[in-house]
């Protein structure tokens, strides 16, 4: 016994270091939230995409400012710069953008002309078409012989290189908005932007700069991955620490005043300890990183994990003189052990679902109530030789309450309550409402999210993630495709789409404008002719028809191209590959509906995708629970008999209606979350009616057992009620409710000992 | 660009010129109303191609040319774009924001417009020579990026711009002469109509 003791604590110790060393090195903590969530795409491409585009975005930060006037908007914009260039934690600052040259533009796409764009041909005389083009002061970027109805100066015209609200002011891109001209500035970060290092510089760096910015009438707006990473770990780092320390004060509290001893205090903590210290340590092992999600999960851990200790206590206090600890344990242990089981299948129940951030909270959970209960049999026993003082105080009051709870549970009024109870909680219940979006999971600061609708509006970028994945089996079929979803425009919402084909046409497209070129140059010749041209001078536009094919290679290393080299995913598993980007702000139903019937196009929107997963589970999770109720209902039935499993199973139940009426009069929503919550809820619930049902003869403290242990349960989920994350939020309102009238109900339904 | 060079030169009719001497002369206008010729020698064409027709040009709201002969075509220029309408009424709106070569012409157009010769900075070098009687000559000479559509521009006035010819590297050459100057004139309904690409 004892050996087996000093083998575990060793054993945690060694986890302790473990940990310890881990977390002090700073990387083990992941706060990139899409790792948290499960792979939403059945194509690998389409992961891959999102993949490669969010690393793009999340290595920059954009920050648009706007000032008193035009010109104070300018010179905000570039002090602000300057400054960070000075801070030197950016890879680059850009503020000012090299204008294009058209000249490169002009000898870069003038070899391909013929396959480029076909000219219009008015019906009857050509000549005055042709003159017109010739006196028309627009450029045309080819000698007029060579392009004389200005087919390729308008395809070079055409060319959409900014689809977004922004336009080149002065060498600076910039937004005109009614509250003034707002100056874009972005920066490339040095690093991950979930790197803490990177975070901590870069936003020094960005205040600083944004502080001696500061003048009346100037503002900053800023976006990026970078400041939302931040602020949820930031956030989720208060919220651990604040959750911790009042779920430890809680504990601590409830040892006070019921055990009045600090050798019980400690070895209660070391309990939790114990727990905390093996999840966090086989988690990371398991997974390599903590989401910040399982660290605040974590923390409401402890006060189901304190637990075993406090059952165990309740009994050391009951036992008075005749306290043997050996004898006590085994009493026990099949409550505590059926307790563990009922919970660890609850917390299991969230393994199924291929959910990283939620298969992570269940193996921490797991393992902390593991930890916690190893540490119960293994260390307290051979700790607690000694009976304890008896408190009679205490045992006349509790013994009073039972008395009182046993009248009230015998009392013939008590079921009609019950009913009563239940038509009108089953009312509240019935007005919940199912709400599934992903960023329940997710709430960044209302700062951050003020700031990044208003940049969406200005810029006209939509940073909702949707985008189109094409696909092909060469380079030509998915530029051909591109072109058959750009045909699909205007789409509801969406101002434009940025793709490779608009600057590389298919070479289907091609082909089309090299064949009618071919067909309408005698006609033209003759038009130039008349138009006045050197007989000459036609002859040599009747040259060879340009050099061919257009290649997305060769766009892709020009200078322009740079904006879109990241759509083009070329070659991949499937064949190729690329993306195209909605504009404006659309929505997710309207893009759906515009790639219906385009083979080789797939919307990929991972919010949304992410939002119907967790629908899915939500339903499996309702099912689950309902199997759960069942399981437990025939478990219980086969032990005790259908009349008093029925009492045993009617609290738990009971407790989830008072929590799901509960949660529809504070608005939360019925999703997967709070699904989870009734599940682990039924553990608990059943755990604590359990527990009383085996009380021994005085019965005593197996009340004052369940009563702090359901105490701390409470105090640890209730203080989910204080996070920000409005599932998180939901998840313990809607456990410790359960717990709550459960633990309540459970005392009703006593009826005789077992 | 190389046609488009004039039409981004013409606020200079109303705009003070660099090198401030020549300035002294040139009058400040926010609305002027004149008529053009335009001659332009092609190497590919058998005669020169005579234009004619008026122009307007409006500091605030960019420029707008009306050609008559030989057919007629209107061209609106503003710092939001180029809108061209031909004699069928057919419309052709560039905006400066999807095209670059437009949002740099309005933008040089604008910095023009508001009297500021240093819009052409990097795109030529500005050299001013004062004749008699307040009559100047300014010649611009094409930096790399523009050489390859513009060989040399020579700009002539006195109390407004009166003359503009542009040297072609091809050899192709362009002549505007500006005349029947008539400033601050309001503009009417449809001026503006067509300045707002309405």
């Amino acid at each position: 016994m004892r050996a087996r003791g000093w083998i575990w604590m060793a054993l945690l110790a060694g986890l302790a270091v473990f940990a310890g060393l881990r977390l002090a090195s700073g990387r083990a903590m992941e706060t990139d939230l899409l790792a948290m969530l499960p792979e939403t795409e059945k194509n690998p491409v389409a992961e891959q995409a999102i993949q490669t585009l969010t690393r793009t975005t999340q290595e920059r930060i954009v920050l648009l400012v706007r000032g008193a006037d035009p010109a104070d908007s300018r010179a905000a914009a570039l002090a602000l710069a300057r400054d960070l260039e000075a801070a030197r934690v950016f890879q680059d600052v850009s503020c000012e953008l090299p204008p294009i040259d058209p000249g490169e533009l002009v000898r870069f796409y003038a070899p391909y002309r013929y396959r480029l764009a076909a000219p219009e041909l008015p019906s009857g005389d050509l000549a005055p078409a042709i003159q017109a083009r010739l006196v028309s002061p627009i450029f045309s970027g080819m000698p007029p012989h060579l392009d004389p109805l200005g087919a390729f100066g308008g395809f070079l015209s055409s060319l959409p290189f900014q689809s977004t609200g922004l336009e080149l002011r002065d060498g600076l891109l910039a937004v005109t908005a009614p509250d003034g001209l707002h100056v874009m500035v972005t920066a490339g970060l040095r690093g991950s932007a979930f790197d803490p290092a990177v975070q901590a510089r870069s936003l020094r760096a960005v205040d600083a700069a944004a502080a001696r910015m500061a003048r009346p009438g100037r503002q900053l707006l800023r976006t990026g991955v970078m400041f939302y990473a931040a602020d949820a770990r930031l956030s989720a780092e208060r919220e651990m620490n604040l959750i911790s320390l009042l779920s430890t004060l809680g504990i601590v509290g409830l040892f006070a005043l019921t055990f009045r001893s600090v050798r019980h205090l400690a070895l209660g903590l070391l309990c939790v300890a114990a727990g905390l210290v093996s999840a966090v340590a086989v988690c990371l092992l398991i997974f390599g990183k903590l989401f910040l999600l399982t660290l605040v999960v974590g923390c409401t851990v402890m006060g189901v994990a304190v637990d075993y200790a406090f059952l165990y206590f309740a009994h050391h206090l009951g036992a008075g003189e005749a306290w043997e600890p050996g004898p006590a344990l085994r009493r026990i242990l099949p409550a505590l052990l059926l307790g563990l089981v009922t919970s660890l299948l609850g917390y299991a129940a969230l393994l199924a679902a291929p959910f990283p951030g939620l298969r992570q909270i269940a193996v921490f959970s797991m393992v902390a109530l593991a930890g916690s209960f190893l540490t119960v049999l293994l260390v307290l026993p051979s700790r607690l030789a000694a009976p304890m003082p008896p408190r009679p105080a205490l045992g006349a009051a509790l013994a009073r309450v039972l008395a009182r709870i046993q009248a009230w549970s015998g009392h013939r009024r008590t079921p009609l309550a019950v009913a009563a109870a239940v038509l009108v909680l089953g009312a509240g219940a019935s007005l919940s409402r199912v709400d599934d979006d992903v960023r329940g999971l997710i709430l960044p600061s209302q700062a951050l999210r003020r700031d990044e609708a208003r940049i969406q509006e200005l810029l006209k970028i939509s940073t909702a993630g949707a985008f189109f994945l094409v696909e092909g089996a060469d380079e030509g079929q998915v530029l051909a495709r591109e072109e058959a979803l750009r045909a699909r425009l205007p789409i509801p919402g969406v101002a434009g789409l940025m793709a490779v084909s608009a600057f590389v046409p298919s070479p289907a497209s091609q082909e089309a404008a090299l064949a009618r070129n071919r067909e309408v140059r005698p006609a033209l010749a003759r038009g130039m002719l008349d138009a006045g041209f050197r007989p000459e001078a036609v002859a040599s536009a009747q040259e060879a028809l340009g050099t061919g094919p257009l290649t997305v290679e060769a766009y892709l290393a020009t200078p322009f191209s740079i904006p879109l080299r990241q759509f083009w995913l070329g070659r991949t598993r499937h064949g190729y590959a690329s993306v195209v980007l909605p504009t404006g702000a659309p929505e997710s139903a309207a893009l759906s509906r515009a790639c219906v019937g385009l083979p080789g196009v797939t919307l990929v929107d991972k919010a949304s995708s992410v939002t119907g997963l967790l629908a899915h589970y939500r339903r499996v999770a309702a099912w689950a629970l309902a199997g759960a109720v069942l399981l437990v209902g025939l478990l219980l039935g086969a032990w005790y008999g259908a009349a008093t499993s029925l009492r045993l199973l009617a609290p738990a139940l009971l407790g989830m209606l008072a929590a799901l009426a509960a949660g529809a009069a504070l608005g939360f929503p019925l999703n997967l979350f709070t699904i989870m919550a009734l599940i682990l809820s039924l553990g608990l619930g059943v755990d604590y009616t359990v527990f009383l049902r085996e009380r021994d003869a005085a019965g005593t403290s197996a009340l004052l057992g369940v009563v702090l242990a359901s105490g701390s349960t409470l105090i640890s989920f209730g203080l989910l009620a204080i996070s920000h994350t409005p599932s998180l939020r939901a998840f313990g309102v809607t456990l410790a409710m359960a717990v709550l009238v459960a633990t309540l109900t459970s005392f009703l339904a006593l009826g005789e000992r077992a | 660009m190389r046609r488009a060079a004039w039409l981004v030169l013409a606020p200079a009719l109303c705009a003070q010129t660099v090198p401030e001497a020549l300035t002294a002369h040139l009058k400040a206008t926010s609305i002027l109303h004149a008529d053009f010729t335009q001659t332009r020698r092609l190497a590919a064409l058998s005669r020169p191609l005579k234009s004619s027709g008026s122009l307007v040009v409006s500091r605030e709201l960019g420029v707008l040319w009306r050609m008559a002969r030989p057919l007629p075509l209107t061209v609106a220029a503003g710092p939001k774009g180029v809108l061209e309408v031909d004699g069928a009424g057919r419309r052709t709106l560039r905006t400066a924001k999807d095209t670059p070569m437009v949002a740099r012409m309005g933008e040089i157009m604008k910095s023009l417009l508001e009297g500021r010769w240093s819009a052409l900075d990097g795109l030529f070098t500005v050299k001013g020579e004062s004749g008699k009687d307040g009559a100047w000559t300014i010649l611009l000479t094409p930096a790399p990026q523009t050489a390859a559509f513009i060989k040399a521009v020579r700009i002539r006035g006195a109390a407004f711009i009166e003359t503009i010819h542009v040297d072609e590297p091809s050899g192709d050459s362009m002549d505007l002469t500006f005349l029947n100057f008539r400033p601050e004139v309001p503009l009417t309904a449809e001026e503006r109509r067509l300045l707002a690409f309405e």
